[in-house]
């Protein structure tokens, strides 16, 4: 007689450049989509989802994260492990490039992850926080499709704000 | 352009990470593209920020000229405010105002109040027009004759309840009520009502009720609440004189007093401190005295340096700010004197040919909507 092992269920998850995940059910539960549709298909669990939103790069980094806080949540709240925390926010965002954050952001809002969403989204502020209008634009990838004219009226009409900023160099 | 993850980007994240930058970095960034100017001034994203970012200015209100509109035809389109905070002058554009020469005189919570001629009207009517500069909205009250835009003073309180004084009447002007006309009080004050200010939906203002040779300055109230006197037939405002026998003399020390909003349920008195009662002694500095309308005490909030008073001496001077600023102009100083949160210092590079006294008003630039 043996004793069967306690297991963890298992989630499975595809991605866009077909790379299967295996993730703990707690850990895929963070992600409300996911959280949604086993609500509303509890048979379903068995059974491998597709993210065709989402990157293996993006969501290996987001499991990552997703394994961190739920540790992080398992202790004690306190003082130290806000700073914790923090920290762990701080480096996460802070190797990455301003395109792999814009991805992380897609595919956190694709798989409604607030607590991610709300911290990669301060980031991206940070980031552009004082920065030129050129900067901004480079920052999005964006091209600026006014005219000389409708750009002129534009910084004409709000010409306080524009006043005294100097555009960046880089 | 399609490619963009940009526009794949929710908008809800776009509004929130804008929605944590200033007030400043959000109006530029209309500039970046089309897109985002749409997604800037969508309507849920002007709401998600008309409560959080906003900068106190102090905006100046040029010298007052009926006869020769064209003399300041220079600084009628924009409206020159002071950033204390970056010690910078702005120009708010006023170009979208389809009105000559709009000449501003009160603010409240992001909306500029200001007189103009009358649209389809002759020059002796008058309008005062509700606009906020960054949404580029405006809207007009009803019309009022010209006397009112000499001779009143326009008050605004939190509610956006407008209201015109003069010496012997009032006008009240409110966007929720049925009617959307002016409505007219007469007034029971004992004199000409000076510098007349909103606090916490009261109106103060000084009185002389003196004789011609001496001045004898009073404090008067009134709820703005009491002005909508509910017996239609006795439209009184009803002022009171506000008086404490601990205050002792305190109206008589200062020479030419005036009233300003202080922080929170707070007033400022402004003047000279006299140096003995006798007449036309020159004074020893300008006072800024505090009343707490809630314990109904006064305290002394600080007196103006020896080395900037000189500049005032002896000579008519004009104040405006609120909360914890105090702005003061003189005749041919070319500086403004500012009391900035507990700091004396000077304000340079004031517009204009430097000889002209400038009265102002608080105005905290945020981007709310038209009532």
């Amino acid at each position: 007689m043996s004793m069967a092992a306690v297991e963890t269920k298992k989630i499975t998850l595809r991605t866009a450049d077909n790379h299967e995940f295996e993730v703990e059910e707690a850990i895929a539960m963070e992600f409300s989509t996911i959280k949604t549709f086993f609500d509303e298909n509890p048979d379903a669990s068995e059974d491998t989802i597709p993210l065709p939103n989402v990157t293996s790069k993006c969501l290996s980094a987001i499991i990552e994260y997703c394994k961190s806080h739920l540790a992080f949540r398992a202790r004690e709240t306190s003082s130290s492990i806000d700073e914790q925390v923090r920290t762990y926010d701080e480096e996460f965002v802070k190797a990455r490039d301003n395109e792999s954050l814009k991805e992380l952001i897609l595919a956190a809002n694709y798989l409604n992850i607030k607590a991610l969403l709300d911290m990669l989204n301060q980031a991206v502020a940070d980031r552009i926080k004082n920065k030129s209008v050129e900067y901004v634009r480079r920052f999005f990838g964006l091209e600026n499709d006014y005219t000389p004219e409708e750009e002129a009226a534009i910084r004409a009409e709000n010409e306080w704000a524009f006043e005294g900023v100097d555009p960046d160099d880089d | 352009m399609e490619d963009s993850p940009i526009n794949r980007l929710a908008e809800d994240s776009l509004h929130q990470i804008f929605s944590s930058l200033s007030l400043r970095q959000i109006m530029t960034c209309r500039s970046v593209c089309k897109l985002f100017n749409q997604i800037l001034t969508s309507p849920s994203f002007m709401h998600l920020i008309s409560t959080r970012s906003h900068l106190n200015l102090l905006a100046l209100r040029p010298p007052h000229h009926h006869h020769n509109h064209s003399r300041y035809e220079p600084l009628s389109t924009s409206l020159h405010v002071y950033d204390p905070d970056q010690n910078k002058w702005l120009r708010v554009n006023l170009d979208f105002l389809p009105f000559r020469s709009p000449h501003p005189v009160a603010s409240s919570l992001g909306l500029v109040y200001l007189w103009a001629d009358s649209p389809d009207s002759s020059d002796s009517n008058k309008s005062l027009i509700v606009c906020n500069p960054l949404t580029r909205q405006y809207r007009v009250l009803p019309q009022l004759g010209s006397a009112w835009s000499r001779h009143g003073s326009v008050l605004v309180d939190s509610r956006n309840r407008v209201m015109v004084l003069t010496e012997l009447a009032a006008l009240y002007f409110s966007f929720s009520q049925k009617t959307q006309q002016w409505l007219k009080f007469s007034s029971n004050l004992p004199s000409k009502p000076r510098s007349p200010i909103v606090v916490s939906n009261s109106v103060y203002a000084l009185c002389d009720v003196g004789s011609p040779w001496r001045s004898k300055w009073k404090l008067f109230s009134c709820a703005v609440n009491n002005m909508l006197n509910l017996n239609l037939n006795v439209m009184n405002n009803n002022w009171e004189c506000l008086e404490r026998h601990e205050w002792g003399d305190i109206f008589d020390i200062m020479k030419r007093p005036r009233l300003i909003c202080g922080n929170g349920n707070k007033i400022l008195m402004i003047g000279g401190l006299k140096s003995s009662y006798s007449l036309n002694q020159s004074c020893l500095t300008i006072l800024i005295l505090r009343l707490d309308l809630e314990t109904m005490e006064w305290e002394e909030a600080t007196r103006m340096p020896e080395d900037m008073h000189q500049w005032f001496q002896d000579s008519k001077f004009k104040v405006f700010g609120g909360g914890d600023r105090v702005c003061f102009s003189g005749k041919k100083v070319r500086r403004l004197a500012l009391w900035d949160c507990c700091e004396w210092r000077w304000i340079d590079w004031v517009p204009g040919n430097g000889d002209e006294l400038f009265r102002g008003f608080m105005f905290e630039a945020r981007l709310t909507l038209l009532p």
